[in-house]
């Protein structure tokens, strides 16, 4: 009996909304200030971001991925593979739409256009490719 | 003939079966997943056939993570749904049913969009396992079923452009067993779902996933009652519904979270002239249980059934 009650009660209890803005959560996530935040071995090269518009429900992200020497931080190298950028949910399995991504000087890419389908955890999947094939992929996560 | 008391307590108990149908048969699911597992149609009174039309307007409220906190939506994402629905005799006990969801979902916000299609059509096999044929004090009505979903919805891993708006089911083939109880006393009556179902892995190529998509086991469990009165009834029903994660294996690959959520029901039905019944009813995912990783949806419906006697 006391069993069943247990369960009742369980099933019964009312939901406890615990609301968390994306805002109180964006550095929880934010990219690592590490000299290398993020590392392809393949190509001995250390990858930073840095947003320029933060994706909201509003409005679609934008931001900047530089490619670079450990070493020589300052200096901006094109790797030899082809960088790619996709977004993923792994909680819910599936991605979202394709990002546009500009080569704007050596090393350097804008990756706009970044819509994440609904508010959560993602992440945001690194990869270097050599046509279809990924060879290396880094991964950032994202709490919106 | 019947006597006065019998003659009432038949028509309660058809007033109540037919109006149990309202409560039972509906699901409503992740806003980026399409609905979930549904009932599509069941004939729970003497009837021959029935025929329904169902209107169904859902917002989305919040998104809620795995670690159970909640992300208020401030953009509208919401989807209306124009749902036909069937069931017929086949043979005695026997019954078969179809339900066709077609659905047109809008979203404001930074990619505003919207899309129009079929859902996932469901189809379902009934039998009358336990009739109530005596009036039993405490022993109730028991239909069991079993249920067939199509991927007619298309899943978000199938979404042309990957923003998920034309994603109008969870997109996979998925076989369901399940049982309806019923039960009813004068006014009052009480009613009891219990389902499970395996939902079939898919592989899918496109720019987004290339691999398999294996979503695992889900079931759902149904509670209800309601107070009878003339013709109307009152009525409330929560349903707790759990889906097991979807583990992708490929590229990318990932082994996902379970999914958990529960529908919180009142309905007021009223039985027209002629055998058929219309029903206003209002759901709310953010009441009950222990919600993750979900969407959770407030809606509401309008119900309209014909029914034909045997």
């Amino acid at each position: 009996m006391k069993g069943f009650i247990l369960l009742l009660s369980l099933l019964l209890g009312c939901a406890k909304p615990n609301y968390v803005s994306s805002e109180a959560e964006r550095d929880r996530y934010a990219p690592s200030q590490n000299a290398c935040p993020l590392y392809f071995s393949e190509e001995r090269l250390c990858l930073s971001i840095k947003w320029s518009v933060y994706p909201t429900e509003e409005t679609l992200g934008a931001f900047t991925m530089t490619f670079f020497a450990e070493e020589n931080p300052q200096k901006p190298i094109t790797p030899h593979l082809t960088p790619f950028v996709k977004l993923w949910m792994p909680s819910m399995g599936h991605g979202s739409s394709p990002v546009v991504i500009t080569q704007t000087a050596e090393g350097m890419y804008l990756v706009s256009e970044v819509y994440f389908t609904m508010l959560g955890a993602w992440e945001i999947r690194f990869q270097l490719k050599n046509n279809t094939d990924v060879i290396e992929e880094q991964i950032q996560k994202i709490n919106l | 003939m019947l006597s006065k008391n019998k003659s009432k307590k038949l028509i309660s108990n058809f007033i109540f079966s037919i109006l149990l149908i309202l409560l039972l048969d509906k699901s409503y699911g992740a806003s980026c997943c399409g609905a979930g597992f549904t009932i599509p149609s069941i004939i729970t009174s003497d009837d021959k056939a029935q025929l329904a039309g169902i209107y169904t307007y859902s917002k989305v409220h919040a998104d809620v993570l795995p670690n159970g906190t909640w992300r208020e939506r401030k953009q509208d994402d919401h989807t209306q749904i124009f749902k036909l629905e069937g069931a017929h005799i086949i043979e005695d006990r026997w019954q078969a049913g179809l339900s066709i969801p077609f659905q047109k979902r809008e979203r404001s916000g930074a990619m505003a969009d919207s899309s129009t299609g079929f859902g996932d059509i469901t189809a379902q096999l009934g039998y009358e396992y336990l009739p109530d044929w005596n009036y039993h004090p405490y022993r109730p009505k028991g239909i069991g079923y079993l249920s067939m979903i199509t991927p007619t919805g298309r899943s978000i891993n199938e979404s042309k452009d990957g923003t998920g708006i034309d994603s109008r089911g969870r997109g996979f083939w998925g076989l369901g067993l399940g049982t309806i109880l019923t039960k009813n006393w004068r006014h009052w009556d009480a009613n009891a779902n219990i389902e499970a179902h395996q939902s079939f892995p898919k592989v899918v190529h496109n720019a987004r996933v290339n691999g398999s998509l294996h979503p695992g086991r889900g079931g759902s469990l149904a509670l209800g009652s309601g107070y009878n009165w003339k013709s109307f009834r009152l009525g409330g029903l929560i349903n707790w519904i759990y889906e097991d994660p979807i583990n992708v294996k490929g590229t990318p690959a990932s082994s996902g979270n379970l999914q958990r959520y529960s529908n919180g029901t009142m309905v007021l039905s009223y039985l027209l002239e002629k055998n058929a019944t219309v029903s206003l009813s209002y759901t709310d995912q953010t009441i009950f249980g222990s919600p993750s990783n979900t969407v959770l949806s407030k809606s509401i419906t309008m119900f309209f059934q014909q029914r034909w006697e045997r």
